[in-house]
């Protein structure tokens, strides 16, 4: 929550705790005046001096690009890093002069022209190189000037050349499985944790699931795992994130930088993506499974109920929801292993049953953002019923004239149910 | 005392200082590297033919094409079969027209013979009877006229060579081109 949202939400709290008699009107302005005061003119000023920052970058890559041939190599070299020099020069200036986020700002150019001074060097020297290359380069620089710097702003940079890095070695060099990705990923993970930088390690968390996914062919490749082998422990992986992930949550731990829940959330998505791509393409062809992953199951499934226990006795899961939580996963697990089904009824109905489940767990926590996520997941599995169903048996107008009564009726539906849920006053923030 | 306080004890400036002076000298390392090849290599001559494309972060540039892009009728030595990404070793001698050609290919540097000269590749992919092959010299980075002009000549089939420096370990590097066996531009080390 910002600082402004959290001020108007104590104000308009305050307004009806005075009315009901539980604050009297002088604490309650006591208690208004003792929030401390936003400062606009920081942040607009902040704003402005990232995207200025950014439009000077733009500029030097845009000069760089021109090739201007009026200048020597070596003026042009030493123009460049000049504005590097300058660029970080400005930033210890404006660090002197307490101007930290202008300060940043300067930083984050320097480690921009960095990068073009990289690309003019190649530009001068006609050096085709491998394009990644380039960029883990710049990212490295980037991470040096982080760690000596701690620059929260070029931490970001740095995660942006890193996902370019990695994107091109593996989308345009056909490194399909990409381990160099996993050191370089590691420092500045580390480094976003270092800093206690919450957006860098939400980059760090995305950035590592999406390297997962992309090298999932290859890892079931070299592990000589079965599709339904991998596909059972990644389930059980992902329902650990999310039992670790509201445990961080609970504990209140100072070292998770409070992403615990932040984790779970995210994980829930990927939960969520597989059960909906589980039941899309039922063509996995099962396959026998090895004494040692059902051993690997086993320790992670134990892992994940002991986890949830903890979780009824830390009052986030009630006996119930430990239950379902668990027995939900058992079957997205089991049903990669059943051959010959009717998928439709068999998962698309537990997978709406999970989702209802999670409507209701995300109700009960006032957790808004997971309610409006459990909302999108239902209409999108309802859509996904209704075609399966109706669109196969009826002619087109048919279809369409249903298809309408059913959209309408899924609309009133939700509209219910979102009147229900604020009714009981406990949809905080769901919008 | 945690890394950050120890970090905190030594002054930004002198922090901000030492970040510069590695990013410099890591940029130095770029050039010097290239300016050794482009002073001390041995020098070929590589038959090509441009076109222009664009490049986002460099520009415009002519995308060069050289003879000895695509290897045809050349097993490579030691008859393993070569894998795309694999680095290769392309031995080159003088042609009767003055640009280079392949003779060999090797996947580990040969020993170096009078007359004859090596230069580092990477392949691209193997086909039955040919094999594809990039030097890390195939862009002249040029303004657009120039990128265009050179482009046009390629069309035209008017013979453009580009002088290239090798390093002792087959590094190439563009000094310079060469249209219709004339000298016309000559790569200006600073």
């Amino acid at each position: 929550m910002s600082y402004d949202s959290y001020k108007r939400l104590v104000t308009s709290d305050m307004k009806r705790w005075v009315a009901m008699g539980w604050v009297t009107p002088d604490n309650a302005e006591a208690i208004i005046a003792d929030l401390p005061q936003s400062k606009p003119g920081n942040k607009i000023a902040t704003i402005i001096g990232i995207l200025g920052a950014i439009l000077l970058a733009a500029g030097v890559v845009l000069f760089v690009s021109a090739n201007w041939q009026e200048i020597s190599k070596l003026g042009r070299m030493l123009l460049i890093i000049s504005a590097m020099w300058g660029a970080f020069g400005f930033a210890v200036w404006l660090k002197k002069s307490t101007h930290d986020y202008m300060s940043e700002a300067m930083m984050g150019l320097g480690a921009a022209i960095f990068g073009a001074n990289i690309m003019l060097i190649a530009q001068m020297y006609h050096i085709e190189g491998r394009f990644p290359d380039a960029f883990l380069f710049w990212a490295v620089g980037a991470l040096l000037a982080v760690v000596l710097l701690q620059s929260r702003l070029v931490l970001v940079l740095a995660f942006g050349l890193i996902a370019i890095w990695a994107g091109s070695e593996i989308f345009d060099y056909g490194q399909k499985l990409f381990w160099p990705f996993l050191p370089v990923w590691a420092v500045a993970a580390v480094l976003a944790w270092w800093l206690s930088f919450r957006f860098a390690i939400h980059l760090a968390f995305l950035s590592f699931m999406a390297w997962l996914f992309t090298s999932l062919e290859q890892l079931i490749e070299i592990s000589g795992l079965g599709e339904t082998e991998t596909g059972a422990l990644l389930v059980m992986f992902i329902a650990g994130l999310i039992v670790a992930g509201y445990l961080m949550q609970a504990g209140n731990w100072k070292w998770t930088l409070g992403f615990g829940g932040a984790m779970a959330n995210y994980a829930i998505c990927c939960l969520l993506l597989i059960g909906f791509v589980e039941q899309l393409g039922h063509n996995f062809l099962p396959d026998n499974i090895s004494i040692m992953v059902v051993a690997v199951l086993a320790i992670m499934a134990v892992m994940v109920i002991v986890g949830s226990l903890r979780l009824v006795k830390r009052k986030v899961f009630n006996p119930g929801d430990a239950m379902l939580f668990s027995g939900f996963c058992a079957w997205f697990i089991l049903f990669f292993f059943v051959k010959d089904i009717n998928h439709l009824w068999l998962l698309a109905g537990v997978y709406l049953g999970f989702i209802i489940w999670l409507l209701i767990f995300a109700q009960r926590r006032s957790d808004g953002l997971l309610v409006a996520l459990a909302l999108l997941a239902f209409a999108g599995q309802v859509l996904y019923i209704y075609m399966e169903t109706l669109g196969t048996l009826l002619d087109t107008s048919l279809f369409f004239l249903l298809g309408g009564v059913l959209l309408v009726v899924l609309a009133f539906g939700l509209e219910m149910l979102r009147r229900y849920l604020e009714r009981n006053g406990r949809l905080e923030g769901a919008g | 005392m945690n890394v950050s306080a120890r970090l905190n004890n030594i002054p930004f400036a002198l922090r901000t200082l030492i970040v510069l002076v590695v990013l410099t000298m890591a940029l130095s390392w770029m050039v010097g590297k290239r300016l050794s090849i482009l002073k001390n290599g041995y020098e070929v001559v590589l038959k090509t033919e441009p076109v222009d494309p664009r490049d986002l972060f460099r520009g415009h540039y002519a995308r060069l094409n050289y003879s000895i892009s695509t290897i045809r009728g050349i097993k490579p030595a030691g008859g393993g079969r070569l894998k795309k990404h694999d680095r290769v070793y392309v031995a080159l001698k003088p042609g009767d027209n003055g640009y280079w050609n392949a003779v060999a290919i090797n996947q580990d540097m040969p020993k170096s013979k009078p007359g004859m000269a090596v230069i580092r590749g990477e392949v691209r992919w193997n086909g039955d009877r040919m094999i594809n092959l990039r030097y890390g010299i195939e862009r002249y980075f040029a303004p657009k006229a120039e990128a265009l002009r050179l482009e046009r000549l390629g069309r035209e089939k008017v013979p453009i060579g580009v002088i290239v420096r090798l390093s002792s370990d087959g590094e190439a590097a563009i000094s310079g081109l060469m249209i219709n066996g004339k000298k016309i531009y000559d790569e200006p080390l600073f």
